[in-house]
């Protein structure tokens, strides 16, 4: 089982466990919402770092899915008068259907106007939804006042979503798929000569992805109550799902949560500065891929080689 | 009705000739150095701000203005190149896409911190007065576009195949080891075409900032029509973004006609994305020629 997971995870495992306990006894009602903006945050960085930093694929649409997830519960509750649970149901479903097919279409495209295309996606769906008057057009759509869950219920769902998202990291970042991934981003046509079946895994991953940032986007409906195109759809899920991903440490298991603390707390610090808050963190993002392209979490490891060779100089 | 349609015809045109203006930098970028760059958006509103911010404080005229922010862009995007993007391109092609990512949400922040988020424009006569073709008033800021997306394209046009510049630019775009090999300095070169790229872009700020309007935000769906044109018109192909642009700027105001303005985007983004699955490569068209 340790084999299974690894020593160093296991030791951020216990130590995120320990702080989420922390949260969940002593914590104040507003610690709670505090630890449901981080967690949800985080999870929204681990399922894009699933496709852009494992795969290498830089999708610039995963607000597409973040939005179906508030929308299919709007729809199925308010619309269709049914059960919650199968509006987050409908959003997992959706979206992993969604994603797997979109991928499968854009296989041929190269890097570039694959990022576009995923925007495009998120571009439509935002087009759609304004037009449509079952949808709400750019009005949206109010919960019904019977759907409503208390902070701590709401902070105990942002804790099993995220360790959804870290479970799936944690397994692909270990497993043959994990490495079949990496294959890929580093030289796809040489990972399908040496039998990756590297359109497949690219569907897979991305529905991965995909039905995670859904879940998010279900919990986030739930807290905020309702959505609209604008903000659902928002490209600023996407900024921030890439942004934290990559300060964190594009491709690596404990980055995006590393990010996400760092983000989080930076939006804490700046909070009636967004404008300076998003210019800080463009400018630490472009030091990272420039400087430190393995990210925070790979801080560690190059101060230990650093002080290797200075060690060897002496 | 035989108005109406000359008035999409014009109309069109003018449109599509700002579109040319915005896409013919970011398409010889792609063409020449495979790059593609997300922050294009930003640097088109980010010259218009400067425009609109030295044609109110000096009380500059907006033509003049140019003068500044031109040169001003190409040496911005000359850093840019030189200090961020060239020691990227070496990992792949995903580092240099986040980089110019960061360069785009920054930009945004910029612009908000420094002039908010309410529209900001330039008042000038271009802007307010035109002059009647076949019976349809055109401002003289629509006849200037068309005007500058020719005088671009042809202007680009006599660079890349009358200078040693052009040909040095050729050379590295159609295999940059070799270039190397015959003593061109391919990282000068990326530079300069990056920087050429930008000032291209900053011409359409005086359409822009004259005609329209500009926003913190609005890179974004400049970014997206630039892709279009280049996605039809081919990667670096000079005459194809004219054609392609002038095409699409008529193509929108007659789907606007019939349909409806609602309909904009999801006329735009469909098109896009069909044309994006019909040609997935988008570069079938020679690359800087």
């Amino acid at each position: 089982m340790i084999g299974a997971i690894g020593k160093q995870n296991l030791a951020g495992l216990a130590l995120a466990l320990a702080v989420l306990a922390g949260i969940w006894t002593l914590g104040s009602d507003y610690s709670l919402v505090l630890g449901f903006g981080f967690l949800t945050m985080a999870s929204l960085a681990m399922s894009w770092n699933l496709v852009g930093g494992f795969a290498g694929q830089f999708a610039l649409g995963h607000s597409l899915y973040v939005g179906l997830g508030g929308y299919a519960v709007a729809v199925v509750t308010v619309r269709l008068g049914l059960d919650l649970w199968l509006g987050a149901l409908l959003a997992v479903v959706l979206s992993v259907t969604i994603a797997a097919a979109t991928t499968a279409l854009f296989l041929r495209m190269r890097d570039i106007y694959f990022s576009i295309a995923t925007m495009v996606l998120a571009l439509l769906a935002t087009a759609i939804t304004v037009l449509s008057p079952w949808l709400g057009q750019t009005a949206g759509i109010v919960l019904n006042a019977d759907v409503y869950f208390t902070d701590r219920a709401l902070f105990v769902m942002a804790v099993a979503v995220a360790a959804l998202s870290l479970a799936v990291t944690i397994w692909v970042s270990r497993s043959s798929l994990g490495l079949s991934l990496r294959a890929i981003r580093d030289d796809a046509s040489a990972a399908d000569e040496a039998g990756v079946n590297s359109p497949a895994l690219k569907c897979l991953v991305m529905a991965l992805s995909a039905g995670l940032c859904a879940l998010t986007g279900v919990i986030l409906m739930l807290q905020r109550g309702t959505i609209e195109p604008m903000a659902g759809y928002s490209i600023n899920w996407t900024i921030q799902m890439i942004m934290i991903a990559v300060i964190g440490g594009l491709g690596t298991t404990w980055g995006p949560l590393l990010g996400a603390a760092v983000y989080f707390m930076l939006q804490q610090y700046f909070e009636d500065l967004p404008n300076w808050n998003l210019l800080i963190l463009a400018l630490a993002l472009l030091v990272v891929i420039r400087f430190v392209p393995e990210g925070l979490a790979g801080l560690p490891a190059r101060l230990k080689r650093i002080l290797a060779q200075r060690g060897e100089q002496a | 009705m035989l108005g109406q349609a000359v008035v999409i015809v014009l109309e069109g045109l003018a449109s599509g000739g700002l579109y040319v203006v915005i896409a013919i930098g970011f398409s010889l970028v792609a063409g020449v150095m495979r790059l593609l760059n997300l922050a294009h958006g930003e640097f088109l509103v980010g010259a218009a701000y400067v425009l609109i911010a030295l044609a109110g404080s000096l009380s500059l005229n907006p033509f003049l203005a140019t003068l500044v922010t031109v040169p001003l862009m190409f040496a911005f995007g000359y850093v840019v190149q030189r200090g961020l993007l060239q020691p990227l391109m070496s990992h792949g092609e995903e580092p240099v896409l986040v980089a110019t990512f960061g360069l785009s949400i920054g930009a945004q922040a910029l612009f908000q911190i420094l002039w908010g988020s309410a529209p900001a424009a330039v008042i000038s006569p271009i802007g307010l007065t035109g002059v009647e073709i076949f019976g349809h008033t055109m401002r003289w800021v629509s006849i200037l576009a068309f005007v500058m997306a020719l005088v671009l394209a042809g202007g680009l046009y006599l660079l890349l195949t009358r200078t040693t510049f052009g040909l040095s630019l050729r050379a590295a775009a159609q295999d940059p080891m070799a270039a190397l090999g015959i003593g061109v300095n391919v990282p000068q070169v990326f530079a300069l075409c990056f920087g050429l790229g930008a000032a291209m872009t900053s011409c359409g700020a005086l359409i822009l900032a004259s005609g329209f309007s500009v926003e913190p935000e609005a890179g974004a769906s400049w970014l997206m029509r630039a892709v279009t044109v280049m996605v039809i018109g081919g990667m670096g192909s000079i005459w194809g973004t004219l054609g392609a642009g002038l095409l699409i700027g008529v193509a929108e105001e007659a789907g606007v006609a019939t349909l409806g303005p609602e309909y904009r985007d999801l006329v735009i983004f469909t098109l896009l994305l069909a044309l994006l699955l019909a040609r997935p490569n988008g570069l079938v068209a020679g690359r800087a020629s």
